[in-house]
Parts: C-alpha cells; sequence; structure tokens
C-alpha cells in the first residue's frame, strides 16, 4: 500500500486525477482501520467521588418535656409561663363511720314481781333502762339524742309464773318510733312470749336521763284474776337481746374527738441513674382539709415538710391550726389553706419522702358546740400539696446510664470515605449541658472512644434581671462534629457496652434562674457523607 | 474519456458507501460555500448558483444527517489501564461546560427541481425534517456526582436544561432575484406541517444548600409541552391521516448577497424563521413548587430536618421502617406537583443566523469565513467556519473547512462535488475526523445528494454572472449560445 502510494505521489504533479484517487484510498484505509468493536468491554471499575450534606433532624425540646423527662413529673403553668409542679399528697381516710354507727351486741335482763292476788295493782307497769355500747359511745363519750337505725334486731324472751288463764303483757318505749312515727309495742300472750323485732328504720329519741345512750322500756301486765293463785307472786323475767343493731346516723353532743394522722409519700425524682443538687425557692403549700362530718373539725400540724436521708426540711410550723366548720346537711366542706410560702427546698439525691404528721380533732368545741350528726356519709381527709416553682438556685443534675452496645455484623463499607455528623444546639434554657457518651471494652476494661471531642454541648441562655428572671438571649453553640471512617468504625466493633452521662448545670449556683413554658432547645443534626468509588471493583 | 468519468463516478460511490456509514450529518456548513450546489440556496436564499435547472433524484437528492455532542466524548469517560478499562466520571464532569449540547437532525428531501428565468431562480422542495436539541448545564450530572458541597458559595442552578425536538414535513418555493450585477436577494416562504414535538417552555430549578446547618432549598419552574398525531396510548392509522395536516405552521428564510467587487463579497441569511401551532394528542406538563406544609417558605421547598413530632405522625407503626419511610417519601413529593393539561401551543422553529464574507483567489479558488448561530430556546450556538473552495477540471469541485463549534475546536470538515455531464453528486461533512474518531467527535454529520443540473451557459452573459467583469453585447450572435451545453462553466 505504501509503495503504491509512494509512486502515486510522484505522478501527482503531471495528474491531478491520481491525487484524488490517492485522497479517496488513504480516507478508505483508514476508515477501516480506525474500527473499534469493544469499547466498552471489561470495564472493572468507576471513579466517581463527591460529598452531600443532608440535614438530619431539626426539632425543639422544651424545658417542660425535660422535667418530665427527667423527673416522671408534668410540670404545669404556675402563671405567666412560670412552670411549677405539684406534689399532692392525700391522707387515708380518716374516719370511717361505719365503724363509729355501729352498737355493741348485748343481753339485757329485767325481772320483777308483784302480788298475785292484789287486783288493786293490775294492770302492772314495770320501767327498765337499755344502755346502748360502743367505741363511739363509751370511748369518745358520745351521747346520743336521736338515731335512725339502719338494722338491727331485738329478740325479747319473756318468762312468768302467772297461771292466770288469759293475760297479757305489753313492753313498749317512749324513746323508740318505727318508720310511721309510732310508738314501739310489742305484746306477748301466754303463747308468744319469745318474740324477734326489727328495729331496722326505726329511730330512737334519746331523752334526757341520768344516764345517756339509755331508753327506758315499760312492761305492762294484764290479766283477769279468775283464781286465787297458789303463788303468792307472780314474777316476770325479759331477756332482751341486742343483735347487730347499726345505725344510719346519730345526732348527739360529744366531746372534742382526735386523730392522730400520720402518712408519708416517697419522692422518686432522683433515682440511683439519676443525681442532682438544687434548691426550689420559697415552695407554695396548701393544706386542704375535706369536712363532711355535720361537726367542726381542726388540724393541727406536728411535721409537715420533705424527708431527706438524716435530715427533715419543714413546710409547716409545728403546732399550725387549721379549723374547719362543720359541713350543712349532707354536703362537704373544704378549706384550702394557703400558709404562703416556706422555707426553701433543698432538692437532692438525698430527698426521700413527704411526711405529713398532726391530730385531727372532730367537734373540737365540745360539749359547748351543741348536737352534731354523723351518719354513712362522713369523712374527714387531709391533702397536703405542694406547688414547687422552677424558680430555683440551680447547682446541677446529673445522669449516667449504661447499656449494651454491640455493631456485630455491621461493616463500613468501602465506598464511604467519611461520615461527619453535624450537631448544632441553640439553648434557649438558662442551664448549660454536658453529654459524653464513652465505648467500653469489658474485655479489656478500657475505654475505647467517645461521642464528642468537647462534652460541653451548650451554654446557658443569658437570663435577665429580678423579678422575672427572664431569658433575653438564647445561646448558640458552635457546632460538634462527630466524624466516623473506617478506622474508627473498626475500633468501635471491640466496645461492648455504651455508657451514657450528661449533666445539666447553671453557670453560677448562687444565681437565680427561673424556668418558664417558652424555653426550648432546638437541636439540628445534619450528615456529611463523602464518597469514593475509587476502591470499588466492579 | 467516457471510461474516465465511470471510474470517477464509481471511486466516488465507494467512498460515499463506506465513509458514510462512518459519518452521521446535520445542516452542513460545507453545503453554504458550494455555489455549483443548487442545494446551498437552502442555507441562503439568495446565494449566487451558477444553476439554469435541476431536478432532485426524488429521496436522494438532499440527505442530511448530523449529530453534535460537546460533551459526551469516549476519551472523557473511559480511561483504558493495564487491568481493564476504568469509568472516570470525575473527570468527565471537569470537562463539561456550562452550557452543553447534544443535537440531532436529519432531512430528507422527498422531491425538488428549481429552474431560472433571466433573473429570477425558483425553486420548490418538499422535505421531511427532524431536528432536536437537548441542552443541559453541567450541573446536570456535576450536582449528583459531585454532590451539594460544591454548591456552597454558589447555588447548583439549572437555566438551560431543555429538550426540544421537531418532526415535520416542509413545502417551500424560493425566489432568487438579481437586483443588480452586486445584489442578490433570496426568500423562502415554507409551509410547514408538524408530526411530533417536544417543548420545553420553562425550566429553571434552583438548588441551595446551607453551608452550616446543609439546610436544602429548592427552587423549581417546569413547562414541557408535547405533540403527537396520534395517541401514545390508542394508536391507530385513521388517526394519523386525520392528523397529518392539522399541526400547521409558516417559516421563511431571507437572504442577501453582495459582490463590492471582483474579488471581494458578502453575504447574510437567515433561515428556517417560523412557528408550528400544535393541536393534535397535545399535552401541557407543568410543576412548580407548592405550599403543603411546613416544608414550604419563601417560594420554595426547603428541608431542614425531620421534626420529631411530625416523623411520629408519620410513622405507619413502630416496626414498619419502610412504610415509614414511603409517607415521608410521599410527603415532600408533594411539594412538586406535576400538573397536566391538554391545551394547544405554538413552538418557534429553530431559526439559523448565517453571516460570511469570501475573497476569490482566482476564477477557481477562493477563501471564505462564515459565522452561523443556532437559535434554540432562547439560546443561540455558534460556530463560526473558515473555508477553501476549489474546482478542479471542470467537474470536481473541492471544499475544506475548519470549524468551531460551539466550543468544540476539532472540526474539521471537506466537501466533494462531482459533475458528471448532468449528473451532480455530492459528499460534505463538517468533520471529517469522526469518520476515524466518533466517540470522541463533537460534531458528526454527512450531507450528500444526487441530482441533475443544469447550469447557466457559459457563454451567455447575464447580470447575475458576468456583469462586474465585461459588459454583454447582445447583438452579439452564436448558435451555440442558444443552445444549452453541457459542459459546465467554472466559476
Amino acid at each position: 500500500m505504501c509503495r503504491f502510494a509512494f509512486k502515486l505521489l510522484i505522478r501527482m504533479k503531471a495528474k491531478p486525477l491520481h491525487l484524488a484517487k490517492l485522497t479517496i484510498f488513504i480516507l478508505i484505509s483508514t476508515a477501516l482501520f480506525s474500527c473499534k468493536k469493544d469499547y466498552f468491554d471489561n470495564i472493572n471499575r468507576v471513579e466517581a467521588s463527591g460529598e452531600w450534606g443532608i440535614p438530619l433532624i431539626n426539632t425543639n425540646v422544651y424545658v417542660k418535656d425535660l422535667i418530665s423527662f427527667f423527673t416522671g413529673q408534668e410540670a404545669e403553668d404556675g402563671g405567666n409561663g412560670l412552670l411549677k409542679f405539684s406534689l399532692v399528697m392525700d391522707s387515708t381516710q380518716l374516719i370511717k363511720p361505719i365503724d363509729l354507727l355501729k352498737i355493741s351486741d348485748k343481753t339485757y335482763y329485767n325481772s320483777f314481781s308483784f302480788p298475785s292476788a292484789d287486783s288493786s295493782s293490775i294492770p302492772y307497769t314495770n320501767e327498765f333502762q337499755m344502755t346502748f355500747y360502743s367505741n363511739l359511745l363509751d370511748q369518745d363519750e358520745f351521747v346520743i339524742e336521736e338515731g335512725i337505725v339502719k338494722n338491727g334486731t331485738f329478740d325479747f324472751t319473756i318468762t312468768t309464773n302467772i297461771d292466770q288463764p288469759d293475760y297479757t303483757i305489753m313492753i313498749e318505749s317512749p324513746n323508740l318510733f318505727d318508720a310511721q312515727n309510732r310508738p314501739f309495742q310489742i305484746v306477748f300472750t301466754p303463747s308468744t312470749l319469745s318474740q324477734r323485732v326489727d328495729v331496722s328504720g326505726c329511730k330512737f329519741i334519746f331523752g334526757p336521763s341520768d344516764q345517756s345512750n339509755t331508753i327506758t322500756f315499760i312492761t305492762t301486765v294484764r290479766f283477769d284474776i279468775v283464781f286465787v293463785s297458789p303463788n303468792p307472786t307472780y314474777y316476770i323475767n325479759t331477756d332482751i337481746v341486742l343483735n347487730n343493731l347499726s345505725f344510719k346516723s346519730l345526732t348527739g353532743k360529744m366531746p372534742p374527738k382526735s386523730y392522730p394522722i400520720r402518712f408519708e409519700n416517697p419522692i422518686s425524682i432522683f433515682s440511683g441513674n439519676l443525681t442532682g443538687n438544687f434548691t426550689l425557692l420559697q415552695p407554695k403549700y396548701s393544706i386542704k382539709i375535706g369536712n363532711s362530718i355535720q361537726a367542726n373539725s381542726t388540724f393541727i400540724s406536728d411535721s409537715v415538710g420533705f424527708l431527706g436521708e438524716n435530715t427533715f426540711s419543714p413546710i409547716l410550723p409545728s403546732g399550725t391550726e387549721i379549723y374547719c366548720a362543720a359541713s350543712p346537711g349532707n354536703g362537704q366542706v373544704e378549706i384550702t389553706v394557703n400558709e404562703g410560702y416556706t422555707n426553701d427546698l433543698h432538692f437532692s439525691e438525698n430527698l426521700k419522702g413527704f411526711l405529713l404528721v398532726g391530730e385531727a380533732i372532730i367537734n373540737p368545741q365540745g360539749l359547748a358546740a351543741g348536737s352534731i350528726t354523723i351518719d354513712e356519709q362522713s369523712e374527714l381527709f387531709v391533702t397536703s400539696k405542694v406547688e414547687v416553682f422552677f424558680e430555683s438556685k440551680f447547682d446541677h443534675i446529673s445522669y449516667q446510664d449504661t447499656m449494651d452496645f454491640a455493631l456485630g455484623d455491621v461493616d463500613f463499607t468501602s465506598v464511604i470515605e467519611e461520615a461527619t455528623f453535624r450537631l448544632g444546639l441553640t439553648n434557649g434554657i438558662p442551664l448549660a449541658g454536658n453529654v459524653q457518651i464513652y465505648f467500653y471494652d469489658t474485655v479489656t476494661h478500657s475505654t475505647i472512644d467517645t461521642l464528642f471531642i468537647n462534652p460541653r454541648l451548650f451554654n446557658a441562655a443569658t437570663v435577665g434581671p429580678a423579678p422575672y428572671y427572664k431569658v433575653i438571649a438564647p445561646a448558640k453553640s458552635s457546632p460538634q462534629f462527630i466524624t466516623f471512617e473506617e478506622t474508627r468504625f473498626k475500633k468501635l466493633k471491640d466496645a461492648h457496652k455504651m455508657i451514657i452521662k450528661y449533666k445539666f448545670n447553671s453557670d453560677d449556683p448562687n444565681k437565680i434562674i427561673r424556668l418558664y413554658d417558652d424555653q426550648k432547645l432546638d437541636i439540628r443534626l445534619g450528615v456529611k457523607v463523602k464518597y469514593n468509588t475509587n476502591s470499588l471493583e466492579l | 474519456m467516457k471510461m474516465k468519468y465511470i471510474i470517477n463516478i464509481a471511486v466516488a460511490i465507494t467512498f460515499l458507501l463506506l465513509i458514510g456509514n462512518k459519518l452521521s450529518a446535520q445542516d452542513s456548513r460545507v453545503l453554504y460555500f458550494m455555489k455549483n450546489n443548487p442545494y446551498s440556496t437552502f442555507a441562503n436564499p439568495a446565494q449566487n448558483i451558477n444553476c439554469k435547472l435541476y431536478v432532485g433524484i426524488p429521496f436522494s437528492s438532499n440527505i442530511n444527517l448530523s449529530i453534535f455532542n460537546s460533551a459526551i466524548h469516549y476519551n472523557k469517560l473511559i480511561k483504558v489501564t493495564a487491568s481493564g478499562k476504568t469509568v472516570t466520571v470525575d473527570n468527565f464532569i471537569e470537562t463539561l461546560k456550562r452550557r452543553n449540547w447534544l443535537n440531532l437532525s436529519f432531512n430528507i428531501e422527498l422531491l425538488g427541481f428549481g429552474y431560472r428565468v433571466d433573473d429570477l431562480f425558483i425553486n420548490v422542495s418538499h422535505k421531511i425534517r427532524l431536528e432536536g436539541y437537548f441542552l443541559y448545564p453541567d450541573v446536570l450530572f456535576k450536582l449528583p456526582i459531585k454532590g451539594n458541597m460544591a454548591y456552597l458559595e454558589k447555588p447548583a442552578e439549572f437555566k438551560h436544561l431543555s429538550l426540544n425536538g421537531t418532526l415535520y414535513h416542509e413545502l417551500s418555493l424560493g425566489f432568487q432575484y438579481s437586483i443588480n450585477e452586486n445584489l442578490l436577494i433570496g426568500v423562502r416562504p415554507k409551509l410547514l406541517m408538524g408530526l411530533a414535538n417536544v417543548n420545553t417552555k420553562k425550566s429553571y430549578l434552583k438548588f441551595t444548600t446551607d453551608p452550616e446547618t446543609y439546610d436544602i432549598a429548592i427552587q423549581e419552574k417546569l413547562l414541557v409541552n408535547t405533540s403527537l398525531i396520534f395517541n401514545p396510548e390508542n394508536p391507530n392509522a385513521l388517526d394519523i391521516t386525520s392528523n397529518l395536516f392539522k399541526n400547521n405552521g409558516f417559516a421563511i428564510d431571507l437572504g442577501a448577497s453582495y459582490d463590492f467587487n471582483e474579488y471581494f463579497g458578502t453575504s447574510f441569511s437567515i433561515v428556517d424563521l417560523g412557528f408550528i401551532s400544535w393541536k393534535t394528542n397535545t399535552q401541557n406538563m407543568a410543576s412548580k413548587v407548592e405550599n403543603r406544609g411546613i416544608y414550604y417558605q419563601n417560594g420554595g421547598f426547603l428541608f431542614s430536618g425531620i421534626n420529631v413530632e411530625n416523623a411520629l405522625n408519620l410513622m405507619s407503626n413502630e416496626d414498619d421502617f419502610g412504610g415509614t419511610l414511603s409517607n415521608m417519601q410521599d410527603t415532600l413529593l408533594a411539594y412538586f406537583p406535576l400538573y397536566q393539561t391538554n391545551k394547544p401551543y405554538m413552538t418557534a422553529t429553530y431559526a439559523k443566523l448565517l453571516l460570511s464574507g469570501y475573497y476569490n483567489i482566482n476564477k477557481n479558488n477562493s477563501l471564505s469565513l462564515l459565522f452561523r448561530g443556532d437559535i434554540v430556546s432562547k439560546t443561540m450556538l455558534p460556530s463560526f467556519t473558515f473555508a477553501y473552495s476549489g474546482s478542479f477540471f471542470n467537474f470536481l469541485d473541492v471544499y475544506a473547512t475548519y470549524s468551531i463549534i460551539g466550543k468544540t475546536y476539532a472540526n474539521v470538515g471537506i466537501g466533494l462535488g462531482l459533475r458528471a455531464g448532468p449528473i451532480h453528486m455530492y459528499l460534505l461533512t463538517d468533520n471529517i475526523i469522526a469518520a476515524f474518531a466518533p466517540l470522541n467527535s463533537a460534531t458528526m454529520n454527512v450531507q450528500m445528494g444526487m441530482l441533475v443540473h443544469i447550469t447557466k451557459n457559459k457563454n451567455k452573459k447575464d447580470s447575475s454572472d458576468n456583469k462586474k467583469k465585461s459588459k454583454v453585447d447582445k447583438k452579439k450572435t452564436n448558435k451555440d449560445n442558444n443552445e444549452l451545453i453541457l459542459e459546465t462553466s467554472n466559476q
């Protein structure tokens, strides 16, 4: 081909047509040789690299949520956005009216006799008293004036030697009335000397008497003397058995009745994992007494406050008296006593619970108060409420926990050169935060790595002056960068435990801060991933 | 003598067949300089051609196929190493320009002829034309590959991403007239009948990343229209035939050429200036960021991370991460709704501006310089061509060109015209290098054709040819002058 071309070139000057032929020939040859059919065979690698940044999380955490998370308690609005939480501690029901209204079972005996032949003494009458007994009546010296029976029975059994053919023995009481307000009356005949009387729904009216809580039964014997009895005297023996007598209500008079009160509520703000030290300023307390006894009552405090390991922080001075008037009718009276603000409340991991010790006195004025009524609905309760406003001198709250950690079969892909997480925080809470996560090897007992270079994640927001101490400028922290690359990832595979530690603290434990419901922590988390496929074989 | 012509033709045809399958073609710039080829009037209707009469061989008179690929080249994408081949994506991205083109053009004349009456030259042509332009910014590839971290100082913006293409047939009637010995003007009105179209009316996307928080802000606007003469979901022949003439349009070619003297001259033309009105099976797809919730801000989409509370609302259940992800995806996509309507619309045809100047070395050789600007969707693709034109032995026209097209510089063109009696064959390409390295060439085109071409009588002097050299003696008679001659005269 080359020799042919050379010969043609020599002839070019004289024969231009040959020049055209040569040109075409060269073009065809070159075109044929330029064919390549394997342009895309055997591709085994791709060279590509880049970096993508993506925002992951943009969220707010309000201080209210943090309080709930840490303490397990829900914070409330204490007015103008200032947060508070309330500790409400109920006493048990102090008085159980059912016990008070029950009368002890008892058998009563009455016996009398009269001449059998003296017709002038017929009808013969006899009075005997029946006195009721119970704790209320005996120990508490309750003098019944009136009582409505809920349930109960009297079993009457009469034995007599009257041998006249027809006689009646009637027992009646001026103190006992049936539901229709008819006086009690029961008649015995020779064939009905034993009878049971159900006094449910009956009313006892106890009249003035030398003996309190006593009713009178009058026995009247009637018969016609048909023959002279060989018995010179007739006797009447009456046994009355009182069973299950219980009142629906009792009205009467009573001297003051004292009930000791003691209850203790554990407080579990701090646990084994959570510790801290802060003082909440001047918590507000209130004592609520609920009284549905139709009698005045008084609560006298002995010890009311917070219990520590070996300490006690009172919120109510010992000997404080709180008076609650009688409830009208069947209603209930509640008295909430806001005694104002008490001493600063120091919270630490030593805080164990709330203690209330004192006594409740029913009818403190005693007999001079007049008649009181106790019924089935009567109850007396004492509730303590402590409102703790988040105005404090704050030192710190710390949390530490250990969790299992295992990357297992997860591998760091060779395509990703590096992944960097960016954590940006803007803090509108007047507390600074330190967080660290330690990756721990339990075999070598050593810390392999920590998540953050600097555990100080955010500073406290700037607080304004008294009296509101509102946040005037949030603190925007420098972002934290957490970078993972293959080397670091491989190291973490040796970790078995993850120890989480965080701490919130104020800049100055003696400085007052307030937590408001609009304070929040803005969290912005993004990730930047750098990739490179050069090491990847297809 | 006759044998020589046969051998020449055979060699030319062989060349055409072998080279043609290696090259693909567009509206060749070389055609502009072919003053012995009546088809040069399609580049400038005022082109001063030596033609008395021509008839194009049906379906073979003017075939034009072209691909312009400014960026996606083999040697930029693939690297051959000892162990195999590597796809060099990074390298490819570095070589991308701010605007990159991938264009396709195909024209075929079904029927064409022209004739001259004194100073007036008239020609008729019926063609099918396909023109497609894909303009894409470097950001299209750079953003997904290099990532948004490469666009921190300046946002990633897709201002010039567009796909435009039209398939239509064109019926034209061209007029060329000599005003005087120096000035020629030409006009070619054209009736257009659209067959298919895709038109990017609006295309804008701005992707901004905050350097500190990586917040992503997206603004976008998109409006793409399409039209077909058949319903793609239910195509049928009846539909096609009834819609063949419904998308009507009009275009015009205008041109002028002026000879300063026998050595210097200039010409100007604007071709394919027109429009088509699309009515059949139209679809208009529009998209714009809409307010669908918390991720809408300042008229755009702003994603700054998941709000934990909202994420909990999206969770279908705790174990179904895929479901949650799907819900999140649906939530985000809702901000970019796509609306579809079926309204008619209008598109402009892809006009071209051509401006040239020439210098005649002698009667057979000349040098020329051409500027051409292709106008697509408010963007111009410019090119400059330097050309040599030569005519040899009364039958061979040779053209050599060098073009800078867009920002591609390796475009060496050649053109050959063979005039064997009344048979005229031609083959042109703007880039012969593409024949040998097709995957690395920006411009690949070929234009070829065959026609019956009868030139003007060389002894007959008329105002369009010889007035600048000498005055014609109208009284001079020569019986040969009244006869059509078979031998062509040179320029």
